[in-house]
């Protein structure tokens, strides 16, 4: 087995674990499949990446969903922090894929998602932010 | 789209003190790019060189969690580019915009400046692995700026073709562009420094601009490829370039011994000189030291030494592998002593070492490097053998009685009379390993088997004596063996 394939198993095990031990949406399952979009994009992969990078979207909105109905308007304390981290890579996550879209011709998709990551990245609280690719 | 993005600029319009509304305006600007909109992308990109031009602005801050993100972490070397490469960038969009309006000569001188004026503090600070990133950035930036200026709405597989076809000119270009500047930073700026392969280099550097003239051409303006064309660029490129290396001053001292640096480094008397290594940069005083493969480096020597090192290789007619060790370079250069690190050097532990060692520089290098050990011993925590037996004394020149060499003329240190001295390695307990495969990354050239033939082809020109090292790692014991190699006969 070589390098790439070895390191794609490790990562595609990690995550499997993940699910077990936390579910099939948290919030580390997210973050890793991002990782592992990377990973493809690096092995120059595309599908794969863009495959695992819509997988991370999917729950990384379904983490959002589950925090408490308060987090989206709170201020300030770990609520606040948890929100505006997730809808933070939630915005990474839509202009990675849009880019990769536009990149495949797609501008339409590439639109949407864009407009999506454009809003969040266009929140006060997120504009300090790097945002991008 | 074209909303959205101007909407994101005006969002920002208040940070206008800070990064994120700059580099909105660079990512729009790449947004016309990528449309194939050179004018309206110039026109921004014109707008954020003027903008920021003297501004000092508050940065960006890092995105949580997402470390795999070349630009999520602001602390990632990646990250660190940004800046360059989104300048760069934009000084490549009005270049871009200058061919589409006033054609390829108006063009490109730009494109050729692009690099010099952004990039080269970085090139000259950084180390051999941050400018090799550094270059790979740009190749895959100017990869996707080249390729989508095949078409304005390229397909996937358009750009995968494009790719496949153009990848390695670009490469080779760029990499050209970066061997050239180094070179010239190492070199040309020099005034001390008179070197004929500067016609060469010249025609090296000619060779390659025909080279990426023809490639820029068919990207840019949908020109065929002539293959025969190009493929005879690349041939000169590679006699040019043969010709640099298999000559007295070869790729490996340039890169290694910045002559003009270390002249400068060492006073016109003798003096001992910091030098730390990382692969191929060289900084001296109180220049960075970070990296945990850093080999700190003491060298006595003197300037006259120094700046005779080029005449004096072409003279002795010494195969260029003799330089391809540091030891054996600073010894053709005339240094006296050297205190080198036999492994990759712990940052903190080095460090009390070289203090532990100039305390007692005055007795002389042998017992200086005793002492420091000794005080590494007893007065630190770093008792381990990997901690205080990292530096190792090595001294190129005993006499013919025995005796070392001191106060020798600088000149002719390398010169030593006569055979069968005495290793001053036995004096510190411990002499140099030549194997100099610590620190090598896998598939890196390893400098110490050619500095074994070097030594052998030393030898054969009349020189006095080297102290050779066989060191191997057996385990946590290390088993060593000194031998010399002096006029061809071993004592």
């Amino acid at each position: 087995m070589g390098g790439l394939a070895l390191a794609e198993q490790e990562y595609l095990d990690m995550i499997a674990k993940l699910r077990v031990a936390q579910g099939a949406n948290s919030d580390n399952i997210a973050l890793m499949l991002d990782h592992l979009g990377e990973f493809y994009l690096e092995a120059r992969s595309f599908d794969k990446a863009y495959k695992a990078f819509s997988d991370a979207l999917e729950v990384r909105k379904a983490t959002i969903a589950a925090l408490p109905a308060t987090a989206a308007t709170a201020t300030a304390g770990p609520e606040f922090i948890a929100y505006h981290t997730f809808r933070l890579h939630l915005g990474d996550l839509e202009t990675r894929l849009g880019e990769m879209d536009l990149a495949k011709g797609n501008l339409k998709r590439a639109g949407e998602r864009l407009t999506d990551s454009v809003a969040i990245a266009n929140e006060p609280v997120h504009q300090r932010f790097v945002f991008g690719l | 789209m074209e909303a959205l993005w101007t909407n994101a600029v005006s969002v920002r319009a208040k940070l206008f003190l800070s990064e994120p509304y700059w580099n909105a305006q660079k990512e729009q600007a790449a947004f016309y790019a990528r449309k194939g909109d050179f004018h309206a992308a110039a026109a921004i990109a014109q707008q954020v060189a003027t903008g920021t031009a003297g501004k000092t602005l508050k940065p960006e801050l890092p995105m949580p969690y997402l470390d795999s993100r070349p630009r999520a972490v602001v602390n990632q070397p990646q990250y660190l580019l940004y800046g360059i490469e989104s300048n760069v960038a934009m000084s490549e969009i009005l270049a871009m915009d200058k061919w589409r309006t006033d054609g390829p000569d108006v063009a490109a001188p730009r494109l050729k400046d692009l690099f010099l004026p952004q990039v080269r503090g970085t090139i000259d600070r950084g180390s051999d692995s941050e400018r090799t990133q550094l270059f790979k950035w740009f190749e895959q930036r100017v990869f996707l700026h080249m390729s989508i200026l095949l078409d304005g709405e390229p397909t996937q597989e358009r750009i995968d073709r494009a790719y496949e076809t153009l990848s390695q000119v670009k490469g080779a270009y760029l990499s050209a562009l970066g061997t050239l500047t180094r070179m010239d930073e190492t070199d040309r700026a020099n005034p001390n420094n008179q070197l004929a392969q500067f016609l060469e280099l010249d025609q090296l550097a000619k060779a390659r601009e025909e080279h990426s003239y023809l490639f820029v051409e068919a990207a840019l303006d949908g020109k065929a490829m002539d293959g025969v064309a190009l493929a005879a660029r690349e041939n000169a490129e590679q006699v040019l370039a043969s010709a640099l290396l298999a000559g007295p001053s070869s790729s490996y001292a340039y890169s290694y011994f910045p002559r003009g640096g270390l002249a400068a480094a060492v006073p016109a008397n003798s003096a001992f000189v910091d030098i730390v290594v990382w692969g191929a940069a060289i900084a001296r005083g109180n220049g960075r030291r970070n990296g945990s493969t850093a080999r700190s480096l003491c060298v006595r020597a003197s300037r006259h030494a120094m700046c005779d090192w080029v005449r004096r290789m072409r003279s002795t007619r010494i195969s260029t592998r003799c330089v391809q060790g540091l030891r054996a370079a600073f010894a053709m250069a005339g240094a006296e002593s050297m205190v080198m690190t036999l492994w990759p050097v712990d940052d903190a532990a080095g460090r009390q070492f070289m203090k532990f060692f100039y305390a007692h520089v005055k007795d002389g290098p042998a017992e200086a490097v005793r002492e420091a050990q000794e005080e590494m011993l007893t007065k630190t925590e770093y008792k381990s053998p990997s901690y205080w037996w990292v530096c190792g004394l090595w001294q190129p020149v005993a006499r013919g009685d025995g005796r070392r060499q001191e106060n020798a003329p600088a000149g002719g240190s390398s010169k030593a009379a006569g055979a069968g001295g005495v290793c001053d390695a036995e004096l510190s307990g411990f002499c140099d390993e030549g194997c100099g495969n610590d620190g090598l990354q896998t598939g890196e050239r390893d400098p110490g088997a050619d500095w074994r033939r070097g030594v052998q082809e030393l030898a054969g020109t009349g020189a006095g004596g080297l102290c050779v090292d066989d060191r191997e790692r057996r385990g946590d014991s290390l088993e060593h063996e000194c031998e010399w190699r002096a006029s061809g006969l071993r004592s």
